[in-house]
């Protein structure tokens, strides 16, 4: 669902590690976009394209052609470590979602909680845990629900920036 | 439960049976599925969806300074009648609302308020009790010789009621009405006989009574609006609560009984979708909400429907998904508190329910919040689970409406109902997912390995997703939940899921819970066999899905689109919970196999079956593999160097994609209908990372529905 509400945003310290660059293989020129003859879909059954390997960093006419760098898998995700001690701020058991489809706008907070990766609680403000993040998604927040008698919702938000290690550090 | 609303004094755009422009008396529409119901002193005429019980003034002036009773709609000539106090006589309503005196001969001096009009013969009848009356008979038909002349049936001594209204059956020419005490009668019009048949289990004043098509008689109560459904054909008729009507001290109702509850065609009333055993569907009176004021909703809308869309074809899969009002903020902990957010549209009242011991109802000890006033925009709302609970997946249902305390199934005029598949979980459970707790990401197969194929990735598309659940650092148990996205092959394949580092003998095989198509199986997926931990989905795509019509394979062709006629779900617990450190991580090691006794590439000899396995890239096979098929014809597997399914140029036979992703039509080189590909694999990874989403994409070289 999606829903609207006033909050203090507050940002999450990002550890960054020590840059080493990502990826890099393959050569360096940009890619360009295929030709568009290419983009038309096709209508009978063509057989699969049987051209030779291209010179790396060329665009390539057909999947077959495409050099991947040694090693690389094509790995879908990314590891995020959420890392949480909020031990001085809340005294009482308080839940933990991490998502990932959310926006803040002007400080209103909508959160889409189909989206959650994580569904956790702690007692002592303590939590820790290693979550799998899609490739396309730069950004996580973290709704933290106290209990009382009056129940609110608090959040932080996490944006990536630089390479791996990530860790999602709330304090 | 005074539920009173304002009466608005406009024409009514009611339902497709007015027609603004008519001249005056017109016949109402054939057969209209509303309720028509007559109140007041000075008569006032309005329109009742009796599913909803919403209802809405038609008219304000029927042409007569007093009230009018004994409402009938005549299915022979579609006009209403009914009995004027300040005529003495019969009247005739058409599409203007105004009475229309008609001349009656032989009239008893008395004013009727009990009376409809037969479905077999044009003859209205009309009833007083006592000595004075009795019921009588009154011929519509213009042709005949005793048009309009009351013929005396029997005597209101002999036939004795203390009913306020009966209404004939559809199709077995009586009369129906339920007395004040509660027991439902059986009215022979013909001979003036009644047959006093069971208590229906509700009393009081019910002014107006109708039928629908399929012989269910709606009883209205005027103190308090409650409308109930009694079926007549069953052996004892009881009284169930359907919805909330309007309410008042002289009601008086007609209705068409040839029609339906509700209009097919007209879309109006929301509906839950969860299973029916909830009671969702409109037959089985279930929870629903009368659409006639935008003004109510969670979320950021509501869809209308004639009846529910049950899970898992509810429509929110298929169409617009406007359960989107409640957020659970917290996981639901057995014992514990649960917060959930509302979004709500308009002031009104939620009460909600779930399912905690998982029968398959929402019993009246499950309701979580009751009558709650939420404000306009966003409600925090804190319930608890009790320590009774049952693990694991079960249903949720949220009602939000005008009125405070509704139960969970039947109708109310206004507001939304929202159905939610929910998880419970143990105290101090957390549970981490991938892609998240309700999406999907994809994996996609080429299975022509060893052998290069044509790269659409369609061969076998699977839709996953996984669940870890662990307390204090250790794995208690995992789910796996897949769907049959495509088959774009002629091969026959079959999924399993291999948990690395994990044994067999560490997963606690009687428990495992397995369904396919939402069905529990019997069959543990578990492979036997091996010592490693398999889990078998199932042996071949080909046993559950079918090709289009005129199409060679299962959704990946032009025009053959299909609705996903595969899911499987496989919750793993362990003996004892597996460190985390040592649980592999999502999405685990899915691979594809050759469905034994079935051909595949004659690379492989005969019927590989299990001894073919295609992983994603640098994924060991199983020990069912035969590793005698590494490095041929195109793979440049090396167990040495622990690489698996690869060519030449590094490429491999399964892809892993992290969601739902609109993968390529047959044929279709996926560099063409995702140009960032290459891009993304060349400079591994670290740039167009997100070239598998939709914006990204060449559509019109994906596969549409």
């Amino acid at each position: 669902m999606k829903y609207v509400e006033r909050i203090n945003l507050c940002l999450a310290a990002c550890i960054l590690s020590a840059c080493g660059g990502g990826g890099g293989g393959g050569g360096g020129d940009s890619i360009s976009q295929p030709p568009v003859v290419a983009q038309v879909a096709v209508a009978s059954e063509p057989s699969p394209v049987t051209v030779a390997v291209d010179e790396p960093g060329a665009t390539a006419s057909a999947t077959q052609e495409i050099q991947v760098p040694d090693g690389f898998t094509l790995a879908a995700n990314y590891t995020v470590s959420l890392d949480v001690d909020l031990e001085s701020v809340y005294s009482q058991r308080v839940s933990l979602s991490v998502c990932t489809d959310f926006s803040t706008v002007d400080s209103l907070v909508s959160i889409n909680y189909d989206s959650c990766l994580l569904k956790a609680s702690t007692n002592n403000g303590i939590f820790s845990s290693d979550l799998e993040v899609g490739n396309a998604l730069d950004s996580l927040i973290l709704a933290i629900g106290i209990f009382g008698e009056s129940s609110a919702v608090d959040y932080r938000v996490w944006e990536r920036v630089g390479s791996e290690p990530y860790v999602f550090s709330v304090r | 439960m005074d539920y009173l609303r304002k009466i608005l004094l406009r024409s009514a755009v009611f339902s497709v049976c007015l027609c603004a422009t008519v001249s005056a008396a017109e016949p109402f529409h054939d057969c209209p599925t509303e309720a028509f119901l007559v109140q007041s002193g000075v008569a006032k005429l309005y329109g009742v969806q009796l599913a909803t019980g919403h209802y809405q003034l038609l008219s304000s002036d029927m042409g007569t300074s007093s009230k009018l009773n004994a409402i009938a709609f005549n299915f022979h000539d579609n006009y209403l009648y009914a009995w004027s106090k300040e005529f003495g006589t019969l009247v005739k309503i058409g599409t203007d609302y105004q009475a229309s005196a008609l001349e009656t001969s032989n009239n008893p001096d008395a004013t009727f308020y009990v009376g409809d009009i037969s479905l077999e013969d044009n003859i209205y009848y009309a009833y007083r009790p006592g000595s004075s009356y009795g019921l009588y008979a009154y011929n519509l038909d213009e042709s005949e010789e005793d048009y309009l002349r009351a013929v005396k049936i029997v005597s209101g001594d002999d036939l004795s009621l203390n009913i306020f209204d009966f209404a004939f059956h559809p199709l077995n020419h009586y009369a129906y009405s339920v007395d004040r005490n509660g027991v439902l009668h059986r009215i022979d019009v013909e001979l003036g006989i009644d047959t006093a048949l069971n208590n229906v289990g509700e009393s009081g004043t019910f002014g107006a009574v109708y039928f629908d098509v399929d012989g269910h008689l709606y009883i209205s109560r005027n103190s308090d609006g409650y409308i109930f459904r009694v079926d007549v054909n069953d052996a004892t008729p009881l009284a169930e609560f359907y919805a909330y009507g309007p309410s008042s001290s002289n009601n008086d109702g007609a209705r068409c009984a040839m029609a339906p509850i509700v209009d097919v065609e007209i879309s109006n009333i929301d509906f839950g979708d969860a299973p029916d055993s909830y009671f969702s569907s409109l037959e089985n009176n279930g929870a629903r909400h009368g659409l006639f004021s935008s003004t109510l909703y969670l979320g950021e809308g509501v869809d209308s429907e004639s009846d529910s869309f049950i899970h898992p074809l509810s429509d929110d899969e298929t169409g617009i998904d406007d359960d989107d009002g409640v957020g659970f903020v917290s996981g639901i902990e057995v014992g514990e508190d649960s917060i959930v957010e509302v979004s709500a549209v308009g002031s009104g009242f939620l009460n909600a329910w779930i399912d905690w011991d998982q029968n398959g109802v929402f019993d009246t000890d499950e309701k979580i919040i009751s009558g709650q006033s939420l404000r306009e925009g966003n409600n925090v709302i804190t319930y608890s689970v009790p320590i009774s609970a049952k693990v694991g997946d079960t249903w949720s249902r949220f009602r939000y409406s005008s009125t405070e305390l509704i139960e969970a199934s039947g109708g109310v005029s206004d507001g939304e109902v929202e159905d939610y598949f929910v998880t419970v979980t143990e105290t101090g459970v957390s549970t981490v997912f991938y892609p998240s707790e309700n999406s999907w990401s994809t994996l996609a197969f080429e299975d022509n390995w060893p052998s290069i194929g044509d790269y659409d990735f369609n061969d076998l598309v699977i839709h996953y997703r996984t669940a870890i659940s662990s307390k204090n650092g250790a794995v208690r148990r995992i789910r796996v939940q897949g769907q049959v996205a495509a088959v774009g092959a002629s091969y026959h394949n079959g999924f399993a899921i291999h948990l690395p580092g994990i044994l067999r003998s560490q997963i606690d095989e009687s428990r495992i819970q397995f369904t396919v198509n939402r069905a529990d199986q019997a069959e543990s997926p578990l492979e036997s066999g091996p010592s490693e931990a398999i889990l078998i989905a199932f042996l071949d795509a080909w046993d559950y899905v079918t090709p289009g019509e005129d199409c060679k394979y299962h959704r990946t062709e032009s025009g053959c689109g299909s609705s996903i006629q595969m899911d499987f779900s496989i919750t793993v617990p362990f003996v004892n919970a597996i460190p985390l450190a040592q649980m592999p991580t999502t999405p685990f090691d899915p691979f594809m196999f050759a469905t034994p006794g079935k051909p595949h590439n004659p690379a492989l000899g005969n019927n590989p079956g299990r001894s073919l396995e295609i992983h994603l890239k640098n994924h060991a096979p199983t020990s069912a593999f035969n590793l005698d098929y590494l490095g041929r014809r195109d793979d440049r597997s090396n167990g040495i160097q622990e690489k698996y399914f690869l060519s030449e140029n590094g490429m491999p036979w399964a892809i892993h994609v992290a969601n739902k992703w609109r993968y390529p039509k047959e044929y279709m080189d996926v560099i063409y209908a995702y140009p960032h590909f290459q891009s993304f694999i060349s400079s591994a990874g670290g740039q167009d990372g997100d070239w598998y989403l939709d914006g990204r994409a060449q559509l019109q070289n994906t596969f549409s529905q």
